[in-house]
């Protein structure tokens, strides 16, 4: 349940996100801004009692209501300035008359300048009255003709008095003013700046309501109650990682409470995350030696039940007290950073291209086909025409729509796999490189950061690296193999190819490999002499573009051709990669089939 | 450590410290968004019919005065069928009839009975009148005494009216109650619930914009995938 609560928290609050943060910054300029100063309380004159008797000279009420002319529905004394009046109203008007005259009595600006001193205390200099025929935001809610009596004081004060019976409306200044713009943030009322019941505000409220409450539950289920006690004082717990050949790496110590990806992390380990530890990106797996924990749900959610069953569980997920020894793949590349030096570029189609590194320290054992490196991609900035493409691809690199500079503002990583064995090389690593150019002509989606930095490389550049990565790898013994691929997904697979005939395997070996035209198919003429000159290996080059060839995407064929009427496919071995969409569709037909998932090894480029 | 991770532990431990009170602020504020301001004020409930003075022969002013020595002003207004003046006078408020100068104030069980009916929009019968001397928290701010005048319907509808004018001082139901009590947890003053410029308020509202921050920022490391290859 909690991978799904995580899931729509965090869905949601991408939509809610924004409000969230306007609503507790207005919240807190409101909290901040002294109400006192808002309501204009510390420039209001205070007010002594009238204790002037009221004339008994004075034309009496009901006079005053015979005089009206018209419905009254309340009479009331008053004194404007220090003259008696009477005020009647009737629902939302008001008037005055004189008390003795009783004729009609007119707010003007004189009066009002002088009702708004004698409400005033402060240096501030009354300008001239302003009439307002109707009320403006400042002073909302009331009805009109108003006088604005602006001050000139540091506050910026406003007085507003009604031009109807001579009452202040309102006193503005602008702390107030201030606060009335926060206020409006707050209650998302950007026209009229006082409804707080409309349907948008509602609606991310409700919103807001989610994500506090999937919050709250989030908040239960990521905290262990031993992270409340001070480090020192908890448990000390050692940690022992191991290669997945079983080779100690080393061991650490943490205390209990920790996770197995803090506790590596404290150690400078730092396993593969987007997400920063928060089980939700499900790329920091580990496997546990011995009796794994219970697996949770997110555990599950991302590793998928084959893998948790083999051990393995999110090191972010894990506590440290429950695994004392783990296998991490590639363990011993976590803390190391290699460089090595181009040796060779070779542009094998418009765009796939092969970089060959010479590595300053000799690769180990771990470099196997099937293994990724993690290119540590720098800042750059350079000129489109900065990468150098041979002559004949001229007109492929001519129609892409690429912006002028290309850049990437800070280091990010990309994994690569090796496109050849190393011994095959003396030692040196074989990368193939897609360009990725990007969404073409939608213009929003830049180019990739990794293949640009790998398309400007020169031979003599340095490149650093850490790997290699992944479990994609050849299963031992000597079953059938078909390797079924497109794209860049030609670089492990044919590692994995050369290692195999290397070592002088009888069995058979089909590979499938699926591209648009011939134009974009890599190592085809390797390929057509490897088959020549191994009678157990054959090669199939499936073109799904070209006219005169095409029988359709690469997995319909080899089903067409080879697996439909195969006779032992549940002795065969599957190595698969390529494109998502040709993997997935791939991995359908071999489901269809029913071939055993533990006879299937694919690699998804982790997208 | 990765500013995901960072990140990640500074909304989680934040989250600690102010997530109780981020949920109290949005579940008191959705309630008070949802609820019309204009139904939790009552002015479905209670209002005065807009009826103008009769033309009646009244008091002269000078006669009010006789009998109110220091008189400072006064109101004519209506009160349920008839025409009264509330008279100003050493500091407080006196209610005489209108045409007969009858003192009406402090206003009895019955007459308050009567005002309370005649504002009343609803069908229910009084629960209880009473006239008090100690104003409750929901009409804190009103000057005592006052007669409350509870209504029995669903909404627990009550009334309070000033004995000495018959005006209706403030109408107070269930939802009013609800407002008023989440109002409380959104301000966080939780004595007079009028404050908003407490210093927990002031203090939680700056962790929680710290809050809000680190979750946007979370945000930004939740979505992103794996770069391929």
């Amino acid at each position: 349940m909690t991978p799904w609560i995580r899931r729509l928290h965090k869905w949601f609050g991408l939509l809610v996100a924004l409000q969230f943060v306007v609503w507790t910054f207005s919240g807190l300029v409101m909290s901040l801004l002294d109400h006192h100063r808002v309501e204009g309380e510390h420039h209001r004159a205070p007010v002594a009692p009238d204790t002037r008797a009221w004339p008994v000279d004075a034309a009496s009420p009901a006079q005053a209501l015979a005089a009206a002319k018209q419905p009254v529905q309340a009479l009331d004394t008053r004194r404007l300035l220090d003259r008696p009046v009477y005020r009647l109203a009737f629902q939302d008007k008001e008037w005055l008359v004189d008390a003795h005259t009783l004729a009609a009595v007119e707010v003007d600006a004189a009066t009002a300048l002088a009702i708004a001193q004698a409400d005033y205390v402060g240096d501030g200099v009354p300008g001239t009255p302003q009439r307002l025929d109707a009320a403006t935001l400042e002073v909302r809610g009331h009805a009109g003709p108003i006088w604005r009596v602006d001050f000139s004081d540091e506050d910026s004060t406003t007085l507003y008095v009604s031009a109807q019976d001579g009452e202040i409306l309102e006193r503005r200044n602008d702390t107030w003013r201030w606060f009335d713009i926060v206020w409006m943030l707050h209650i998302m009322d950007y026209s009229g700046r006082q409804n707080f019941n409309h349907p948008l505000v509602i609606l991310l409220a409700a919103g807001g309501l989610w994500i506090a409450l999937s919050g709250v539950w989030l908040l239960v289920a990521s905290f262990r109650a031993s992270e409340f006690v001070p480090a020192r004082w908890r448990r000390r717990r050692a940690l022992t990682v191991l290669d997945t050949n079983g080779t100690e790496l080393r061991s650490i110590e943490s205390h209990d409470g920790d996770t197995v990806y803090v506790a590596m992390g404290r150690h400078g380990l730092q396993l593969p995350s987007n997400c920063g530890g928060g089980q939700s990106c499900g790329l920091c797996e580990v496997r546990v030696c011995g009796t794994p924990p219970e697996p949770t749900a997110a555990d599950r959610e991302h590793l998928g039940d084959s893998r948790v069953r083999m051990g393995y569980r999110l090191a972010c997920n894990l506590a440290i007290g429950d695994a004392a020894r783990i296998e991490v793949a590639a363990g011993a590349s976590l803390w190391t950073e290699c460089t090595g030096t181009v040796e060779r570029v070779t542009a094998v189609t418009p765009f796939l291209r092969e970089i060959v590194l010479a590595p300053a320290t000799p690769p180990g054992s771990e470099f196997q086909p099937g293994a990724y490196l993690q290119v540590h991609v720098p800042g750059y900035a350079f000129a489109r025409g900065d990468i150098a493409h041979p002559e004949h691809h001229r007109d492929d690199w001519a129609a892409l729509d690429l912006p002028p500079t290309l850049a990437n503002k800070e280091g990010v990583r990309r994994s690569y796999s090796l496109a050849l064995p190393v011994e095959k090389c003396d030692g040196r690593l074989t990368l193939l490189a897609r360009f990725s150019p990007g969404r073409q002509h939608g213009k929003k989606h830049p180019p990739g950061k990794g293949s640009t930095y790998l398309y400007s490389l020169k031979p003599g550049d340095t490149v650093r690296y850490s790997g290699p990565f992944g479990d994609f790898a050849l299963k031992p013994g000597e079953r059938e193999k078909v390797f079924i691929g497109g794209g860049a997904g030609m670089a492990p697979l044919r590692a994995m190819i050369h290692a195999r005939l290397d070592a002088g395997a009888t069995e058979r070996i089909h590979y499938w490999y699926g591209a648009r035209k011939a134009r974009e198919a890599p190592y085809v003429d390797e390929m057509t002499a490897l088959a020549a000159r191994h009678p157990n290996f054959s090669w199939h080059l499936v073109l799904s573009e070209e006219a005169e060839a095409s029988n359709g995407l690469v997995h319909e064929v080899a089903h067409a051709r080879l697996l439909r009427d195969h006779a032992n496919l549940a002795a065969c071995e599957f190595y698969l990669c390529g494109p998502p969409a040709m993997l997935a569709a791939t991995r359908k037909l071999l489901a269809q089939l029913e071939i055993p998932p533990e006879r299937i090894a694919f690699d998804d480029f982790k997208i | 450590m990765k500013p995901a991770f960072w990140a990640r532990r500074a909304h989680k431990w934040i989250g600690l410290a102010i997530g109780i009170q981020a949920l109290l602020w949005m579940a008191s504020g959705l309630y008070m968004v949802s609820i019309s301001i204009h139904v939790i004020h009552g002015d479905h409930l209670a209002k005065s019919a807009a009826r103008p003075l009769s033309g009646a022969p009244m008091r002269e002013a000078s006669a009010l005065a006789a009998q109110f020595p220091g008189m400072t002003g006064f109101r004519v207004k209506r009160l349920v069928d008839r025409v009264v003046i509330e008279v100003r006078h050493d500091g407080r408020t006196s209610l005489v009839d209108a045409v007969t100068g009858e003192a009406l104030s402090p206003l009895g069980e019955a007459a308050a009975r009567d005002v309370a009916v005649a504002l009343y929009q609803g069908k229910a019968p009084i629960r209880s009148a009473a006239l008090i001397d100690k104003a409750p928290q929901e009409v804190a701010t009103r000057p005592v005494p006052l007669w409350r005048i509870a209504f029995d319907d669903a909404n627990e509808t009550t009334l309070y009216l000033s004995p000495d004018t018959g005006e209706m001082l403030a109408k107070r139901h269930d939802l009013w109650r609800w407002f008023d009590f989440l109002w409380m947890f959104h301000i966080m003053d939780y004595d007079a619930r009028t404050d908003v410029n407490n210093t927990l308020l002031r203090v939680a509202s700056s962790i929680g914009f710290v809050f809000a921050l680190s979750g946007a920022w979370l945000l930004f490391y939740s979505f992103r995938r794996r770069p391929a290859a």
